[in-house]
């Protein structure tokens, strides 16, 4: 039974140890996605796998990789997209202003030998390579060039920074250049009471424009109203005035006839003091004392 | 015995290590990728095309290939063997805050306008994973959503710096203003330069469409689809947002007042049209008896001549005589010799 607990607990770990064993000496190697591994020995680098899957390097270097485990080392290196944010680069416009630059960038590892030994602290250098580059392309640039053409100066600083970042294993992927900002908070609020004057200047416009607007209409409106009323004044001397003529066209002495007949009726309907004279004038003018 | 213990030690191993450990499910809003020893199974060595790369350029879309690898669907058991290890990811939509910057705490994420004014934004996005280029979200960068966020925030922030009104000055020509007196006033005052951040408030469903064209290629570029860019919030200092305040209520007053002339104009033109009318019927009443009478006299002189007339008028004063007080009436001085 004793020999059973043992072979028992031994087929347990039997696999496991195994693989342990096998991983250790070299014999097999699981690259991940985006991995690689790099191989030295004696100093020297053997190989890199970086194909991903299940790798053999006795397969692939010979059996001195079997002594990789004792007299070099396996490292392993992401290959994965990563990216950094350098915040807050000074850098000086045209104008002199103080600016802060934000620069934001990715960047992969394309050849994890050169990223491992050809510098100790290659991040450290691409980020003072990607600052340094930034200061020295927008550095006596317009503030507004600055402000609004940072996508081609994005462009400019990787072009300028790659070539020097491959030396180092390390492919520079998009730059943008993030933040643009002011630094001096004198000049952001010298700019901020230039925009409210603005704006102030803007409502002052707008009213007087409106003003100006009602005053139009006003105007045009008694002007129509006026020429509306006068034609209303007009239009009894014009209507009466042509029926008149019309019948006098016709025939004077029934023009004269038709007033006399309106006199009449209307001096009948006036229920006026009526005093019948003679056309005599000096007996009219008694009489009427 | 020492054989026998073995074997069942091995079986028992590879029972809960293949058996047990190796049933896996997928739940409604995930999908798995599996690797075999560290790779995944590829369909086709560059992914699909139609992610939306469209909107990069060759040199850009050549730095962004990837790979497409097969996607496990919701559902189960899977089975997978012990050299498989499965990766899962919610492809559910999710949001985070613009100001979301996992190096910094901040609330809001400040901008340069056109007019160099420093405002503050907000915002949402939101986002999923995208279920047809996996590969870049597991595998191909290091922190996904950063690389979204950064990329948002450069475009955005450049967009802000390049904004002004699409549809130029309409500070004073807007619709409300057209409608109120008819006409156009034409660009008299351009009085919308210097204050993009107006513009920027006025257009802000279509700063979200440009941001949502541009990141379009994240699909492409880092696996991830943006489902929708919302800026909600455009803070600028206070005092700034005090006068654009001041804007707005004096554009309401001034509608306001174009409104109450323009209506006292239709008043004041419809009754003074009716006065015409009124002052036109009058006289067209005063007329009529005139024609009639007149009409009525030519026919009567048409029979009987001027002296039907005269007769007409004598006939037409008798009653003249029944309402006088006091007749004078001469006599023939003939007549009482």
């Amino acid at each position: 039974m004793e020999w059973f607990g043992g072979g028992f607990i031994l087929g347990l770990i039997a696999i496991p140890v195994f693989l342990a064993f096998a991983r250790f000496f070299g014999l097999y190697a699981c690259v991940g996605e985006c991995q690689a591994h790099v191989f030295t020995l004696f100093g020297k680098v053997i190989g890199t796998i970086d194909e991903p899957g299940l790798q053999v390097p006795v397969m692939k270097f010979g059996p001195r990789a079997l002594l990789v485990p004792f007299f070099g080392k396996s490292y392993v290196v992401s290959t994965a997209l990563r990216q950094h944010y350098l915040r807050n680069q000074m850098v000086n416009s045209e104008e002199g202003t103080p600016m802060g630059v934000g620069i934001w960038y990715e960047m992969r590892v394309t050849d994890p030998e050169s990223y491992l030994f050809t510098n100790a602290n290659p991040d450290g250098s691409l980020q003072a390579n990607v600052t340094s580059s930034t200061i020295s392309t927008l550095s006596n640039l317009e503030m507004e060039k600055m402000l609004e053409d940072r996508h081609s100066l994005s462009r400019t600083v990787r072009a300028t920074v790659s070539p020097l970042s491959e030396k180092w294993g390390y492919t520079l992927g998009s730059v943008y250049i993030r933040k643009v900002a002011f630094t001096d908070q004198v000049m952001v609020d010298n700019i901020t009471e230039k925009v409210v004057k603005r704006l102030v200047q803007v409502t002052s416009a707008m009213k007087q424009d409106g003003e100006n607007r009602v005053g139009l209409i006003k105007s045009e409106t008694a002007y129509r109203v006026s020429q509306k009323m006068a034609e209303a004044s007009a239009a009894r001397p014009m209507i009466v005035g042509k029926a008149l003529n019309e019948i006098s066209a016709a025939d004077d002495e029934i023009l004269e006839t038709v007033l006399s007949v309106m006199e009449i009726d209307t001096l009948l309907k006036s229920e006026a003091s009526i005093d019948l004279l003679p056309s005599s004038g000096n007996l009219l003018l008694q009489i009427g004392r | 015995m020492l054989l026998i213990g073995l074997i069942a030690g091995l079986i028992v191993y590879s029972f809960f290590r293949c058996g047990v450990g190796g049933f896996y499910t997928v739940s409604p809003d995930q999908r798995a990728v599996v690797t075999s020893f560290g790779k995944a199974e590829r369909l086709r060595e560059v992914a699909s095309t139609e992610l939306g790369d469209d909107a990069m350029t060759s040199e850009e879309q050549h730095r962004y290939e990837y790979p497409q690898v097969r996607v496990v669907g919701p559902g189960g058991p899977y089975f997978k063997l012990p050299w498989q290890q499965v990766h899962k990811v919610s492809v559910a939509t999710q949001a985070v805050d613009l100001s979301w910057d996992p190096s910094k705490a901040q609330d809001t994420i400040e901008a340069v306008t056109k007019d160099n004014l420093t405002t503050g934004i907000n915002g949402q996005l939101r986002y999923r994973v995208s279920e047809s280029n996996l590969y870049p979200y597991l595998f191909g960068v290091t922190s996904p959503l950063e690389h979204v966020m950064g990329y948002f925030v450069s475009v955005l922030r450049e967009r802000v710096a390049n904004f002004v009104d699409p549809k130029g000055q309409t500070l004073l020509a807007d619709e409300e203003l057209e409608a109120a007196d008819g006409e156009s006033s034409g660009p008299a005052v351009d009085l919308s330069e210097g204050v993009s951040i107006n513009d920027l408030r006025k257009n802000l469903p279509l700063l979200n469409q440009y941001m949502e064209e541009q990141c379009r290629s994240t699909t492409a570029r880092y696996g991830i689809e943006l489902d929708a860019a919302l800026i909600t919030e455009i803070d600028p200092p206070t005092e700034v947002d005090r006068a654009l305040s001041a804007i707005n209520s004096t554009r309401n007053q001034v509608a306001a007042d174009l409104s109450t002339a323009r209506a006292d104009s239709e008043q004041q033109i419809t009754m003074s049209a009716r006065a015409v009318e009124i002052a036109t019927n009058n006289a067209q009443a005063e007329v009529a008896p005139l024609r009639e009478l007149a009409g009525t006299l030519s026919e009567i002189k048409q029979n009987g001549g001027s002296p039907a007339l005269k007769a007409y008028v004598r006939n037409a004063k008798i009653p003249l005589y029944q309402a006088a007080h006091r007749v004078v009436q001469t006599i023939d001085s003939n007549a009482t010799k």
